[in-house]
């Protein structure tokens, strides 16, 4: 194994020391990056690596990703040197130099610089003047394009960086002037940001919707067979939502405070076993009692999920309370919204047991079948048209909801002879009460 | 030859259907015959005016939506760059049938001297040489585009681009009066080469030119002439690339006590003499009125009184085959640099980079 890894970086390395002449033709400038927060700003600057050798007056040889792996601590010292920020006053950023790393960005490899730009006390980083002489300090032919990220309270989300203006030999640093921005545009931007991200989050509300398919019905038998009390059941959707709520939460501010957890792919997968799960369970009673346990359970997942969203966002302490708080707000509104206008048709149509037996099994089955599907693709088993034709069901939700609430509507001014009594003789079963 | 004769029979058969009564096609001389026909023009700016008009008209209505975009694309007219493979405005040469390519050449060769022609068909040449030591790729002499901005005229405004890796002719026509900046030229191999049993070598004149003028330095002038810093390039490159602005670049330009060099009026004569020199052979790449004219106003007492010379690079003397080493005049107007590289295709030795800007006549001033 040893062997094969030295090959291969022998190979790597050949075809490095061929490709990079070229490289050395194509003088690019360097690009950087801000993600400007309230009380900081988190720098990426990207060098090309003929840049970064020309300036230090060392090269980074023929595997440039092991030589930096190696001379981290200098590197990092280097950084600190000749990247800055002044506050209004005068008065210098800290800075603190995260890490240095080689990637490849858009075919070119670069090196990165990461790092945070702490505003002096008394002063804020909404208007700050930047400076990067990484490579200006001793090249002077460089450029260094200066790009604006991220800014919560401007309602820059990062989708699309901006160009600000580029340094040169002349203009060492760069006026960044964000005082416009305001704590409540970040609320009502990222507020919007968890709406929508809810609202297209078809694996979320499906998981949601499943779970709460069997929260009118109670065990007999080992089987849903019972109806609850109306109350009973509003409660207990209550109880599964609030539980679902705590869990995702609970994860979002650990995600988004600490960073990725688990990686992106075995999140979505684990979202997927959780809509399997539910879906079984509203077929047969697997957990009958507890479903505001796994509601929780399930919910840390996907608040994972949301971490993900906001990877990015924490630039420091005001701007990630802003972000989370925000960001989750605005998903809770969305869901409220979506069980809102989906519960009562459900509880409605729960009085008729022949038929809420049928949107039972059809519900769950579909569901189970959706993610299946999504586990078979999201772990890169089989790719099936199912996902996709999912989403497309999705985006006719309101369709699919007003079909719902016909069925409920329809079975209400029937009368039913099917009804199932509410006062049944209780068993020693235990009951579908959490 | 026999190719050529029948691809220009061809495009006589092509030309006839184009309404273009000054077009003629001698098929059965050899290629010396023109395409198009401006004997009657007998001014400068007429012949030029001719010849572009000429060229257009060549063109498809096709062709010439790409090749003749208007003056006011000022994006366009800055999409010139020293890299192979960037976006340039205009139709690409290999994609002109021969006709087509002479007309081109012919308005280049009238709006160039002979001068500016052996540098314009050796970078082409160079491309092609480097085409053939990497085995292909975006080198290729066919890779060069022209482009005919507004229409030829004597009042107003209209311009020529001709570029590819390692060249930008822009000449921006404003009443008449033809400005041939910014200009820019490379090569690699910096030294000979044979390409098709011709030997080319379009820079030589150019970095001997520029060597002799710091070569007649002595040590003292050599050490206050030096600029710190590295130069992995020249400095105002293409840095206005797709701008449509001139800003970018004018930013670059060494202002005040940025300004560091020898002064050539502090020169011997015989020194000044090399610097006009060296100026030359970046000015007397254009017609003899145009160059004349550019050369007296920056070479004149009152231009060498604020124009310096310098160089940046390792070591206390600048050699042009050591990587890194720059060169550079700086006057009120002028701005020649030239840099040494470390070549891409050919690795063991320097390749050029060179600028030539007008701090205040960059496009005539139009952007």
């Amino acid at each position: 194994m040893k062997g094969l890894a030295i090959l291969i970086i022998i190979v790597l390395g050949l075809g490095l020391g061929l490709a990079r002449p070229a490289a050395a033709h194509d003088v690019r400038g360097e690009v950087v990056f801000l993600d400007v927060g309230e009380r900081a700003v988190a720098i990426e600057v990207q060098v090309p690596i003929l840049q970064l050798e020309l300036a230090r007056r060392a090269p980074l040889g023929q595997v440039p990703a092991a030589t930096v792996a190696a001379d981290q601590a200098a590197l990092r010292a280097y950084a600190r040197r000749y990247v800055g920020a002044r506050s209004r006053d005068g008065r210098e950023f800290g800075v603190d130099i995260r890490g240095v790393t080689v990637e490849n960005v858009a075919g070119h490899d670069v090196v990165v610089f990461r790092g945070q730009l702490t505003a002096p006390e008394g002063a804020d980083a909404r208007w700050f003047e930047v400076r990067d002489d990484l490579v200006l300090n001793e090249v002077v032919t460089d450029t260094a394009y200066v790009f604006l990220r991220t800014d919560l309270q401007s309602g820059v989300l990062g989708e699309a960086p901006t160009l600000l203006d580029y340094l040169h030999y002349q203009r060492r640093s760069l006026v960044v002037d964000r005082s416009p921005g305001t704590r409540w545009r970040g609320f009502t931007t990222v507020f919007h940001l968890g709406m929508e991200h809810i609202a297209e989050g078809t694996d979320h509300l499906l998981f949601l919707l499943v779970l709460l398919i069997p929260a009118p019905l109670l065990v007999r038998g080992g089987r849903w067979r019972d109806r609850r009390a109306a109350r009973a059941g509003l409660a207990a959707t209550a109880r599964i939502v609030t539980a679902f709520t705590i869990g995702h939460s609970i994860t979002l501010v650990i995600g988004a405070a600490a960073g990725p957890v688990l990686p992106g792919a075995v999140v979505e997968t684990l979202i997927a076993v959780s809509i399997l799960v539910t879906a079984v369970h509203a077929l047969r009673p697997l957990f009958p009692g507890r479903e505001a346990l796994i509601a929780g359970t399930f919910g840390l997942v996907h608040g994972l999920a949301f971490a993900i969203t906001l990877d990015g966002f924490g630039v420091d302490g005001p701007s990630l309370a802003i972000g989370v708080l925000g960001f989750n707000l605005g998903v809770e509104a969305m869901q409220l919204i979506v069980l809102v206008v989906t519960i009562p048709w459900l509880l409605l149509i729960a009085r008729h047991g022949g038929a809420y037996r049928r949107v039972r099994i059809l519900g769950a089955a579909c569901a189970g079948i959706a993610s299946l599907a999504w586990i078979a693709e999201r772990t890169a088993i089989l790719r099936t048209p199912v996902p996709a034709f999912v989403e497309r069901m999705a985006s006719h939700a309101v369709v699919l909801l007003g079909a719902l609430a016909l069925v409920a509507m329809v079975l209400a001014t029937r009368q039913s002879s099917h009804r199932v009594p509410r006062d049944r003789p209780r068993r020693a079963e235990p009951s579908g009460t959490p | 030859m026999t190719s050529l004769r029948i691809t220009a029979a061809l495009g006589l058969a092509l030309t006839a259907c184009e309404d273009n009564p000054s077009s003629t096609v001698d098929a059965s001389s050899d290629a010396a015959a023109a395409v198009v026909d401006c004997t009657s023009a007998t001014t400068q700016i007429d012949k030029a005016i001719c010849q572009a008009s000429g060229f257009l008209g060549t063109l498809s209505s096709s062709q010439k939506t790409t090749a003749n975009p208007v003056f006011t694309d000022t994006v366009s007219r800055t999409k010139w760059s020293n890299l192979p493979g960037q976006e340039r405005p205009g139709a690409r040469m290999g994609d002109l049938s021969a006709t087509q390519q002479a007309a081109a050449l012919e308005m280049m060769s009238t709006v160039l001297s002979s001068d500016g022609m052996v540098d314009l068909n050796g970078v082409r040449a160079a491309d092609t040489y480097l085409g053939t030591m990497s085995g292909g790729g975006t080198y290729s002499g066919d890779n060069y585009y022209v482009a005919v901005f507004g229409t030829p005229a004597s009042t107003g405004n209209w311009a020529i681009m001709f570029g590819g890796h390692h060249m930008a002719f822009n000449i921006t026509f404003v009443n008449g009066v033809a400005h041939p900046i910014p200009n820019h030229l490379g090569v690699e191999p910096k030294a000979s080469f044979t390409v098709g049993n011709q030997s080319y070598g379009p820079m030589i004149e150019e970095g001997a030119a520029v060597k002799a003028v710091f070569d007649s330095l002595g040590s003292t002038a050599l050490a206050s002439a030096k600029l710190s810093g590295t130069f992995s390039d020249v400095v105002i490159g293409p840095k206005e690339y797709g701008t449509g602005s001139s800003a970018a670049a004018k930013a670059l330009f060494p202002t005040g006590s940025n300004r560091i060099g020898v002064l050539v009026s502090s020169l011997t004569t015989t020194q000044q003499d090399l610097v006009t020199a060296a100026i030359q052979q970046w000015v007397s790449d254009y017609d003899a009125e145009t160059a004349a004219s550019l050369l007296a106003t920056y070479t004149s007492a009152a231009a060498y009184a604020d124009t310096l010379v310098a160089w940046g690079g390792t070591g206390t003397t600048p050699s042009v085959d050591v990587n890194g080493t720059y060169f550079r005049i700086d006057g009120p107007r002028v701005w020649i640099e030239l840099s040494c590289q470390s070549g891409v295709v050919i690795q063991n030795a320097t390749h050029y980079h060179s600028i030539y800007r007008d701090k205040t006549d960059d496009y005539a001033g139009t952007l």
